[in-house]
């Protein structure tokens, strides 16, 4: 067990822990004046409308300020994705305390607290984008890697709130939920142009425009591109008897997307589409290694309407949102004959999402009460070789999802707030099932917040897991139940002057009914509510943010994660994070952001330990040079680190080779500018 | 390792607490309220011309960290008058205030707290959600992580108070 936290990075441990405290003592120690963000020709209330102060709405349905918030939250700004250089949402949350990413070459999964299944959609994560649910109704999964549908320049700030959350949002906010608030009309005022360029030939490409041309409306539209020739050579050591464990020219990746959206009075619209196409390199599912036709194709699509009116008897919102995904793979593979063919899956989810809440004030009660419905009315399923048309296999269904929340935010005493909720949510396939979560907001000192939080959250089976049979390896199981965790936290919080904050949190968590694919008495591979998991850690977090520009952010994460049943430790669960960034400004509206980034080794599908690494990213970053213009770059893994991330159960190829690992990128730069007018 | 780290982070943190515990140490809303506080004098019109040299008095009613974070403006100059400020308990005590701030936990007798005030045309603001609708005259509210504010005319009128054309302009509601 000792062995498996041993530090296995490629720098020595004395000088790892060096380069962490002088990360730290620099962010300490704050250089006074010259290098004032802005200097400010706007009025006293001007300035006080522009300076930023830290509110959550994903918490609680409504805006609250972060002291007052019945979970831990970490709120991401624009001003940090900008000056640490991050290139897409995942790289985003994995600078995030707690947080890890697995990035298989094709998606992007995301793991929370030591919890993330190997071979799993991405299902444990509410995503939400301007408070619209983004997990699809087919794998409910999050598209959270390059595959998310918004352009990270358009994120106003990203909200990360740890723990369940399903009392207030169902499905899938099961180790958390993040909202990310994207800008809107009156921020662009004008036009924005963007444009990178970095390692692999990755091009990007952005055109915005937005304003305010009355007093009532606010527009703003959007679209970018992004395209990557990715490595030009993998090496898979494992897949050595097929082109010498080479994938060559297998890693490109080409995205677009639309993204428009106007408010008027009390209703805002929002339309938003991304296409992405990347080449696989791994060959998984049983595939023919190094060949150009692996692939897979997502598309999003979303159009959402809200209605939000506050003040008057109570605060309403109402939101309606029509959803589109359609998820593309190609597989080659040999057929009957030994012949090279593609075998296709080609699926398409389509849902409309309604939901409707109000919040008012009674005394010292302040009540919310909702309902959600979620038609989906396509979760089609298609497998299909088109040279043996008879193999293909079809599947049809649809579903109904009701949801009946209520949380009552009561302040028992002016230091004291007590939250109770509760969420039934009705399916049509396993009945009912429902969720509390009780918090107590203790504030003793204005410098000081203790919480402590229970709560419990559930995860749906889906359509593929509930109805996918091919009749070859794997069939049906319309009987599942859903996942289900409960999650006891405490937190402290502590303020040190205006400038810094530490958070302190212990959870223990268990989560049952896990479903998990296993293979049947009859050979067949089936979904089954199997494991029961139980994780404990801890967290600590000091961040700091001066006026000169400094800033810094340092996250130590421990935790340990087990089957109840063998006390077997969980596969793709480092013990260890630790996340560290400072900012420093420099003359001429320039910034510096160092990026540290450790996690512990990890346990692949075989069980097999996967070392782990500390990685480094450099960001410079000026603003202003000529009026408008940011001109930014980036370093990425600065040391070149090789390191790489357990390979899933699915990482085999036709020849029934197991993949060990997959290797990651080593040192990469991008350069990139944009232009406002 | 694991045992190092905790160690680092006790290091770093046991100086922050010893050196920087005893300031005042708010999150930063309250810093940004407090600073509504100090600067809506210069953009509201009162009734009184007051004399030169008496105190700005800004009184304090209920439960809020504002109180702090205030204190150590005290003295400041706010019109060329210096800035004094105080906390009360009811009504009675209303009488030198020129602006009176209302915290959340008074939300249940704010009956009785806004006609006085508006009677003795004292300026009333507050963070309680719907301060404004309630009656009071500026409401102060966090929109998009900024703290933004909403004018009550009607209630201002009533007790002589005018804002001015700059605050009406950057306001986010105004009732009238």
């Amino acid at each position: 067990m000792k062995a498996e936290f041993r530090q296995r990075s490629d720098l020595p441990r004395p000088c790892f822990v060096l380069i962490f405290l002088l990360m730290f003592l620099i962010g300490i120690f704050p250089i006074p004046a010259s290098a004032q963000e802005e200097p400010s020709s706007l009025n006293p209330i001007e300035q006080l409308l522009s300076t930023e102060v830290t509110t959550v709405t994903g918490a609680s349905k409504y805006q609250q300020e972060l002291t007052d918030a019945p979970a831990s939250v970490t709120i991401v700004t624009a001003d940090e994705i900008r000056k640490g250089g991050f290139r897409n949402l995942a790289e985003i949350l994995n600078s995030v305390g707690g947080f890890y990413t697995t990035y298989v070459r094709s998606f992007h999964n995301i793991g929370v607290r030591g919890f993330s299944p190997l071979g799993d959609f991405g299902t444990r994560i509410l995503l939400m984008v301007d408070n619209y649910r983004l997990n699809d109704g087919l794998y409910e999964s999050a598209p959270m890697g390059s595959d998310f549908p918004v352009d990270i320049d358009l994120i106003d700030r990203i909200e990360i709130i740890r723990g369940p959350g399903s009392s207030l949002y169902g499905t899938d906010a099961f180790l958390a939920v993040i909202n990310v608030i994207t800008r809107r009309g009156m921020d662009i005022r004008g036009g924005e142009i963007s444009t990178s360029g970095g390692s692999y030939n990755a091009w990007t490409g952005r055109v915005t425009a937005g304003g305010k041309p009355a007093h009532d409306i606010e527009l703003m539209f959007s679209g970018s591109y992004r395209n990557s020739a990715g490595q030009q050579n993998l090496s898979f050591p494992e897949y050595a008897s097929s082109n010498y464990g080479v994938a060559h020219n297998l890693d490109g990746e080409a995205s677009w997307d639309l993204f428009a959206k106007a408010a008027w009075q009390d209703f805002s619209l929002l339309v938003l589409h991304q296409t992405r196409d990347k080449s696989v390199p791994t060959a998984h599912y049983g595939t023919i290694f190094n060949d150009p036709g692996e692939s897979v194709g997502d598309r999003h699509t979303l159009v959402g309407l809200t209605y939000a009116h506050f003040g008057g008897w109570a605060d309403l919102t109402a939101r309606l949102s029509y959803n589109r995904y359609q998820v593309d793979s190609d597989y080659p593979i040999l057929d009957t004959t030994g012949l090279r063919t593609l075998n296709r899956d080609d699926n398409l989810g389509e849902w409309v999402d309604s939901d409707l809440f109000a919040s008012k004030t009674i005394g010292n009660h302040l009540l919310t009460v909702g309902m959600e419905f979620r038609w989906q009315f396509t979760e089609y399923l298609h497998n299909f070789t088109p040279s043996e048309p008879l193999s293909s296999l079809e599947l049809s269904n649809h579903s109904l999802v009701q949801g009946y929340y209520v949380q009552d935010e009561y302040h028992l005493l002016p230091q004291l707030i007590l939250y109770a909720g509760l969420r039934a949510d009705i399916y049509d396939n396993f009945g009912s099932t429902f969720n509390p979560r009780a918090a107590l907001v203790w504030k003793p000192r204005e410098s000081t917040v203790l919480r402590l939080t229970y709560g419990e959250a559930f995860r749906a089976p889906n359509a593929y897991e509930l109805y996918y049979a091919d009749g070859i390896y794997q069939k049906a199981n319309p009987n599942l139940n859903p996942e289900k965790i409960r999650t006891l936290e405490v937190g402290w919080d502590q303020y040190y002057g205006e400038t810094i904050r530490t958070t302190v949190t212990g959870f223990y968590t268990r989560i049952s009914d896990l479903l998990e694919q296993v293979t049947d008495s009859d050979g067949l591979l089936v979904y089954r509510n199997q494991s029961r998991v139980e994780s404990k850690g801890v967290e600590l977090q000091v961040e700091g943010k001066w006026e000169s520009g400094f800033s810094g952010r340092l996250s130590y994460n421990y935790q340990y994660s087990t089957y109840l049943s063998t006390g077997q430790s969980l596969a793709n669960s480092p013990r260890t994070l630790v996340k560290g960034v400072v900012t420093a400004p420099l003359p001429h509206k320039s910034f510096a952001t160092l990026e540290m980034l450790y996690g512990s080794s990890r346990l692949n599908a075989n069980r097999q330990e996967i070392s782990g690494a500390a990685l480094f990213n450099l960001t410079l970053l000026n603003r202003d040079l000529v009026p408008g213009l940011d001109l930014s770059a980036s370093v990425y893994n600065l040391f070149n680190t090789h390191y790489s991330v357990p390979s899933g159960p699915e990482h085999f190829n036709y020849l029934n080779e197991s993949l060990r690992e997959i290797p990651q990128d080593g040192i990469t730069f991008r350069i990139k500018a944009t232009y406002r007018f | 390792m694991v045992l190092r780290l905790l160690t680092t982070l006790l290091l770093i943190l046991l100086p922050l607490t010893v050196s920087l515990g005893h300031g005042e140490a708010v999150p930063q809303e309250y810093l940004v309220k407090a600073k509504y506080l100090l600067n809506m004098p210069l953009f509201v019109e009162m009734p009184f011309q007051a004399k030169k040299g008496s105190p700005y008095t800004i009184c304090l009613i209920g439960d809020t960290p504002l109180e702090s974070v205030l204190e150590t403006s005290r003295g400041a100059l706010i019109n060329n008058r210096p800035l004094t400020i105080r906390k009360i308990e009811d009504l009675s005590q209303m009488e030198s205030c020129q602006m009176l701030f209302i915290a959340s936990s008074e939300r249940h007798r704010l009956q009785t707290l806004l006609p006085e005030a508006q009677r003795r045309s004292i300026l009333t603001i507050s963070d309680m959600r719907d301060f404004s609708r309630l009656g009071g005259m500026i409401s102060l509210l966090t929109v998009n992580n900024r703290v933004t504010f909403d004018l009550n005319l009607f209630a201002a009128g009533k007790a002589s108070i005018s804002f001015s054309t700059h605050l009406l302009k950057l306001a986010r509601d105004i009732i009238k």
